[in-house]
């Protein structure tokens, strides 16, 4: 008895201690990187909204919102247009100890440890996005979905019912959410046995419940007033666009490998488990922790299936389907090491010790990581191999001679997922930014200001028009903010440039989309921020990749944009 | 190969989206519908991004085929609460059943793949249009999708085939040219299925007669297998001529009188099988009637094995699997009780709204097959409402009128965008018919050239119309066991009014009154079937027997039979009957009639092998007649079959080369320079609409190929089709010259006006262009046009209404 009062003490103060762990990961330095253009779309908006402008377009209302309670509380730079996904992110962690009913105290924590250090949670959370938000509010409303199909109440229900209207207006990853939660909530209709419905859905008003989804979709989608033009369903074409094919078809074999390189043990670990409670759950649909797993399992799966769909390799769609996995993956573990015993302990002194050697292999990363931000030709791979062949040769012992393997082998796994984990967020992180992501780096800000600066008025001295390609116009336009009297245009994208007759005064594109000079206009290169793009079959790099985050400079290219000055 | 599995992947995964549906729709087929999934749920999909796009709800792509696939994942989880149960049962008791399903499509379609993959190219016949027609709907955000052919207006063609097609492509991101390989090998597989399990299906219903409620034996699955093989792996016997010719056998006095054009000519071969370039070909151009050197009745006789191995991806072909899906739903009409009467219904709602909805897409597939399979499906109701009606009772056929009008109207209302469309260009070509080149009038006119020779009728349809023969006979025996020896009749009975007819029209003049009939007996032999299987079905012993009275299904073989009859109503109707085109003869009307017929004969066929082989081996039966038929059969079969086989090889050429499923790998090998610029317009954002000007030119030549190649729509493609579809040139017209007077003009200025009138955003100069246009009046478009893309050969001009930069 005496362990029941320490017991929730101690669970008390580590869960807390991983949410502070998780708060200081999410918001330190938040202003190291400049936003990349997909963070800036976000940011200019709320800037628009705060310096009283009207935005042209949004597509996650919800998150600009946010945003702009951000800049109204704090002021607009770059560290508090992230810190609303920063707190979702940090709340994440937090929200996990509502699973503790159903995956049990140990895996919980374990869970929030992992996600709390997750590479893509990491990624996403200290980037200006709605991903964060959108994940919080969907485990949420599962959360509460189960709930309130054990205990139905008038409160949950009216929770539920704006919690799922701003969710709608949290972007592509919003309304994924909410696909995800009303598919769960079929398979739990279909599957829950009549008199349990019944009882869950007697008592309420679902026209008072309608009527107030439909009022927070309004209120929401029009910016509370603020923004009336915005009235829409834009969300739901931003998930639409989500999923266009890129001009050279998908990139799913790339796609793979990050999520691999990055969420290997939710990958590895996630599926299978998701599965196995998907399974087990038709079986037993009365039992709410085998539910639990299920929306996870669920939400992760289908998560998996969105961003392997869609048209580019983002981080936030990544997060989107390694989080409920990740989440799946620790109680899975936890659950599996929390069957040894005093003499498994024993016997399991070689995976400890193998799990140390990684430990000493995160570390080394780390500090290369943190020595340089460029591509490392240093001692981490061939450190990894020899780490990775002792783990595997020590796990093996170590399973065949303890009295229960499977245990054995899980607290293994868990202590390589823990150190896998910390090594691929050190280095995504601190060393490189997410593969395939545009970004625009310090040097390239400067160097558009300064050009745009030159070129700001003709000879006529009329506003000189600046066509920017699609995907860094809202970059350009956020850094350039404060210029008075400027504006970009609305031009279409420039992927190419040099047919450009007669146009504008500066051209700005990226440089791979580009072929020849453009008559009649200076080139000048701005550099953005280097990315390595892993390619299917190319193991060697692939495998120093995985184990080191070591890329050889001839497979990253140091992207840069190029703008041209017409002479 | 990615492309191959993604494919494959999604294939599996509409069939699990459509599963619940389907066990609500077949409940009375032994499999449950099981074999139907893939193409059920490619429709339901499909049916709802078109009517999205078409109301302009959601913009046509990748994320709203994913969202409408998720709606339907919800519906079939809410289905899952009334049949949850009961399917899981199901399918853990018939496992071995749907993993030999899975197996056979998962077989057919990479066969059929490989098969592509050695003769990908996306060139000659119709290829193009097909190509561009699909190109079309994957780059349309809206439907009707943009006139590929002909700028500034929407398609006026049956395109929902198209369409599920760019969905499956939409889905797997496939490009268009891999799809379009890989939409066939689909088609075929899901067709192959299809048949199989209709056939199987039947088999089971019978041999069971109600005795077990589900699941399908072994044994009817091979039945199956053979009603596959005669729908998509038999060809006609005029391989078997090929064969024989080839080798220089038979006079050249047989070959004259057969009359097969071209086939005298044919060179011999040294391999055993024809080595001619196109010898295929001519099987499928079989009847008709030269007079002085002069066709009088040029057909066209294309069959599904011929047709895949072309690989024109043409409505016809998209539309058997839906096709097969429809009949299925029509066997399921005819064994469910209360069904027409809306009574004892299990879920009430899909079973109402569903009919409909996949009747209606056939039209919209291709329109020649609406009317037949609603025909077929409303008379199952009839043949149902006749079987349960109680005698001197009127009250269920008013039942029955209200169900059938409801259906026929709702299959009309659920494609409203579609069949509204059409009724405005029925309108349209009536009031263009006082212009040049115009169809007006009244759809259909009496045929009133030469009837069909018997030889060319039994070359095309001897084996399938052997099986619907014995199929009747042996009915009418059983309904009259005194009726003689139905097998004896078959086998000695049709060749001798064959050598009867043919004789007399060697020899009888036509203007005597023998002569005359024998000149008419091939307008009006089909009177006989038609009256034998209408008299069957409407005879009341057919339809009892073994069940009691609305317990158990009813025998399957009037079902059969309904399928035969209709059969032969078809051929009836294409020797009567000419529906009016632009073409002015019947070409077009047997060519699609006939398609039907052996799609019905087929599943009807594959039941009869089942049928006479379990009469003839039962106990106690010993004697000549069975052997005998299964000797006929299995000769005509395998003569039939030679076609396959030969042709195969013929046209992969023995399999040897490098196999890819891309359809424009040819042209990057032969044109590398074009395949480039193709590539770079096809990447012009689909959300803009663009105008592109080529050159226009003939039908069935490289004219047209920008467009096609990438759907981005041009002044005018090839024109003739232009004409097929729209009745009428009236649209057309100017356009043509203008684009000539575009292309020739020295001075682009003045020209200008011309590209801005019809919004072209880009002129294309490629190799056709040179080939038709001075070098020096191509040169002209430097200056007042700026270059977009440039390569050693082709150059592609931006005009001032192109809507993207650069």
């Amino acid at each position: 008895m005496g362990g029941d009062r320490r017991g929730p003490t101690l669970e008390l103060g580590l869960f807390l201690g991983l949410v502070g762990l998780a708060f200081l990961l999410r918001t330190l330095r938040l202003d190291l990187q400049p936003l990349a253009p997909q963070e800036t779309a976000r940011a200019l908006v709320a800037w628009q909204l705060a310096s009283g402008q009207t935005p042209e377009w949004w597509d996650a209302p919800a998150a600009c919102l946010a945003t702009l309670i951000s800049f109204l509380l704090l002021g607009a730079t770059e560290a508090t247009a992230r810190l609303p996904s920063a707190l979702a992110g940090t709340g994440l962690v937090a929200a996990l100890w509502l699973f503790r009913g159903w995956l049990g105290r140990w895996p919980v924590l374990l869970s929030a440890a992992l996600v709390a250090i997750s590479p893509s949670a990491l990624a996403t959370s200290r980037m200006a996005g709605e991903e964060s938000m959108a994940a919080l509010l969907t485990l949420l409303l599962g959360w509460g979905m189960i709930q309130f199909w054990e205990a139905p109440s008038r409160r949950s229900a009216v929770l539920g019912s704006v919690g799922a209207a701003v969710l709608l207006h949290l972007g592509y990853a919003g309304v994924s959410g909410a696909l995800f939660l009303l598919l769960f909530g079929a398979a739990l209709y279909a599957l829950r046995p009549s008199d349990s419905a019944g009882g869950a859905l007697r008592g309420l008003r679902p026209r008072e419940l309608l009527l107030l989804f439909l009022m927070t979709f309004l209120a929401m989608g029009g910016g509370l007033l603020l923004f009336p033009a915005g009235v829409g369903f834009s969300s739901l074409l931003a998930w639409l666009r989500h999923f266009d094919l890129p001009p050279d078809g998908l990139p799913w074999p790339q796609t793979l490998l990050i999520l691999g390189g990055y969420e290997l043990p939710a990958l590895a670990i996630g599926v299978p488990a998701s599965l196995v409670a998907l399974r087990r759950w038709p079986g037993r649909p009365l039992d709410t922790a085998l539910a639990g797993r299920s929306f996870l399992g669920l939400w992760g799966l289908l998560g998996l299936l969105f961003y392997l769909l869609g048209g580019v390799a983002s981080p936030g769609a990544s997060f989107l389907a390694s989080l409920p996995l990740t989440i799946v993956a620790g109680a899975a573990l936890a659950a599996g090491a929390a069957e040894l015993k005093d003499r498994d302990w024993r016997m399991a002194q070689g995976p400890a010790l193998l799990a140390l050697t990684l430990l000493g292999f995160g570390a080394i990363t780390l500090s290369q990581a943190a020595q340089s931000a460029a591509a490392s030709q240093g001692p981490g791979a061939p450190l990894g191999l020899v780490a990775l062949a002792l783990t595997a040769a020590s796990f093996g012992m170590a399973a065949l001679s303890a009295p229960r393997p499977r245990a054995v082998a899980a607290a293994a796994a868990l202590c390589a997922t823990l150190v896998l984990t910390l090594h691929s967020s050190a280095r995504l992180t601190l060393s490189s930014g997410w593969p395939g992501v545009l970004a625009l780096d310090r040097d390239g800000v400067a160097v558009v200001a300064e050009q745009v600066g030159l070129a700001r008025y003709t000879q006529q001295g009329r506003q000189q028009e600046i066509l920017v390609e699609q995907d860094l116009r809202p970059a350009v336009a956020w850094y350039l903010r404060e210029a008075p009297r400027l504006s970009p245009s609305t031009g279409s994208g420039l992927r190419y440039a040099p047919q450009v007759g007669a146009g504008p005064g500066v051209i700005l594109a990226r440089e791979e989309a580009v072929v020849e000079d453009v008559a009649g206009y200076q080139r000048r290169v701005v550099p953005l921020g280097a990315q390595w793009t892993p390619r299917w079959g190319e193991w060697r790099a692939l495998a120093r990749w995985l184990l080191a985050g070591e890329a050889s400079p001839d497979e990253v290219s140091g992207r840069r944009m190029v703008l041209w000055v017409r002479s | 190969m990615a492309y191959l599995v993604a494919w494959w992947l999604t294939a599996e995964a509409l069939a699990l989206l459509a599963l619940p549906y389907a066990w609500a729709l077949f409940g009375r087929l032994p499999d449950r519908g099981l074999a139907f999934t893939k193409p059920l749920g490619l429709l339901l999909l499909g049916y709802l991004v078109w009517l999205s796009g078409s109301l302009r709800l959601l913009p046509n792509g990748r994320g709203a085929a994913l969202l409408f696939a998720l709606l339907l994942a919800l519906g079939g989880l809410l289905l899952l609460r009334q049949q949850g149960a009961a399917m899981a049962e199901f399918c853990r008791r018939n496992f071995r059943l749907i993993l030999l399903y899975e197996a056979a499509f998962a077989g057919a379609f990479l066969a059929w793949a490989v098969v592509r993959a050695f003769n990908p190219q996306i060139e000659g016949t119709e290829k193009p249009m097909d190509f561009a027609l699909l190109n079309t709907a994957l780059r349309a955000t809206a439907f009707s999708p943009p006139d590929p052919w002909l700028s500034g207006y929407s398609v006026n063609y049956y395109y929902f085939g198209y369409l599920l097609m760019a969905t499956l492509a939409q889905l797997t991101a496939t490009p268009p040219a891999v799809a379009y390989n890989l939409a066939l090998a689909f088609l075929f597989a899901a067709a192959a299925v299809g048949a199989g399990s209709l056939v199987a299906n039947l088999v089971t219903l019978h041999a069971k007669r109600g005795a077990g409620d589900e699941g399908v034996p072994l044994f009817a699955l091979a039945y199956g297998g053979a009603g596959a093989l005669l729908l998509l792996g038999m060809g006609n016997l005029e391989g078997l001529l090929e064969l024989l010719h080839a080798h220089g056998l038979g006079g050249d006095d047989l070959w004259r009188w057969l009359n097969i054009k071209g086939l005298a000519d044919a060179p011999p071969t040294m391999a055993w099988h024809p080595t001619e370039p196109w010898w295929w070909w001519r099987a499928t151009r079989i009847i008709d009637t030269v007079v002085n050197g002069q066709s009088l009745d040029y057909t066209i006789t294309e069959f599904p094995f011929f047709s895949f191995l072309l690989g024109d991806l043409h409505p016809h072909v998209m539309g058997i699997p839906f096709v097969l899906l429809v009949v299925a739903l029509s066997l399921n009409t005819y064994l469910e009780p209360g069904a027409v009467a809306g009574e004892g219904v299990t879920t009430p709602l899909l079973p109402a709204a569903l009919p409909p909805l996949l009747l209606g897409s056939l039209g919209f597939i291709n329109g020649w097959d609406l009317a037949p399979y609603l025909l077929l499906f409303l008379a199952a109701g009839a043949l149902r409402t006749w079987r349960d009606m109680p005698r001197q009772t009127v009250r269920p056929w008013m039942g029955f009128g209200l169900w059938a009008g409801g259906t026929a109207l709702g299959a009309l209302l659920l494609y409203l965008p579609f069949y509204g469309g059409l009724g405005a260009q029925v309108a349209q070509s009536a009031l263009a018919g006082q212009r040049d080149v115009a169809v007006a009038g009244f759809p259909l006119a009496w045929w009133d050239g030469p009837g069909t020779r018997p030889a060319h009728f039994l070359l095309l349809w001897a084996p399938l119309l052997f099986l619907a023969g014995s199929l009747l006979l042996m009915t009418a025996r059983r309904h009259a066991p005194a009726s003689g020896r139905p097998l004896a009749v078959v086998l000695v009975g049709v060749p001798a009014v064959w050598l009867l007819i043919e004789a007399g029209r060697a020899w009888l003049p036509p203007d005597g009154t023998v002569g005359a009939a024998v000149w008419l007996l091939p307008r009006v032999w089909y009177l006989g079937p038609l009256a034998l299987g209408g008299a069957l079905l409407l005879s009341r012993r057919s339809q009892a027997g073994h069940e009691e009275a609305g317990t158990s299904p009813p025998l399957v073989v009037p079902f059969v039979l309904l399928l035969a009859v209709e059969a032969v109503l078809l051929v009836a109707a294409s020797e009567s009957f000419r529906i009016r085109d632009v073409f002015g003869n019947r070409m077009n009307t047997v060519f699609k009639l006939y398609y039907q017929v052996w799609l019905l004969l087929a599943v009807a066929g594959g039941f009869t092998v089942y049928f006479v082989h379990a009469r003839v081996s039962s106990a106690g039966r010993r004697g000549w007649s069975g052997p005998l038929w299964m000797g006929a059969l299995a000769l005509l079969v395998a003569g039939s079959c030679v076609y396959s086989v030969a042709a195969l090889l013929s046209k992969t050429e023995a399999f040897v080369g490098p196999a890819t499923l891309d359809g424009l790998a040819y042209l990057q090998r032969l044109d590398p320079e074009e395949a480039e610029a193709l590539q770079w317009l096809g990447r012009l954002p689909r959300e803009q609409e663009q105008v592109v000007l080529e050159a226009t030119g003939g039908q069935y030549t490289r004219f047209g190929r920008v467009a096609s190649s990438t759907g981005i729509p041009t002044l005018l493609g090839w024109a003739g089709h232009e004409v097929q579809w729209r009745g009428s040139d009236v649209l057309l017209r100017g356009r043509a010259e203008d684009i000539d007077r575009i292309y020739a003009a020295s001075d682009k200025t003045q020209v200008l006006s011309l590209l801005e009138r019809y919004g072209v955003g880009y002129v294309y100069v490629g190799a056709v262009e040179r080939g038709k246009y001075p070098p020096e009046a191509l040169a002209a478009f430097e200056g007042p046009l700026a270059v977009a893309f440039k390569n050693a050969g082709v150059v592609i001009y931006k005009s001032r209404g192109a809507s993207r930069t650069g």
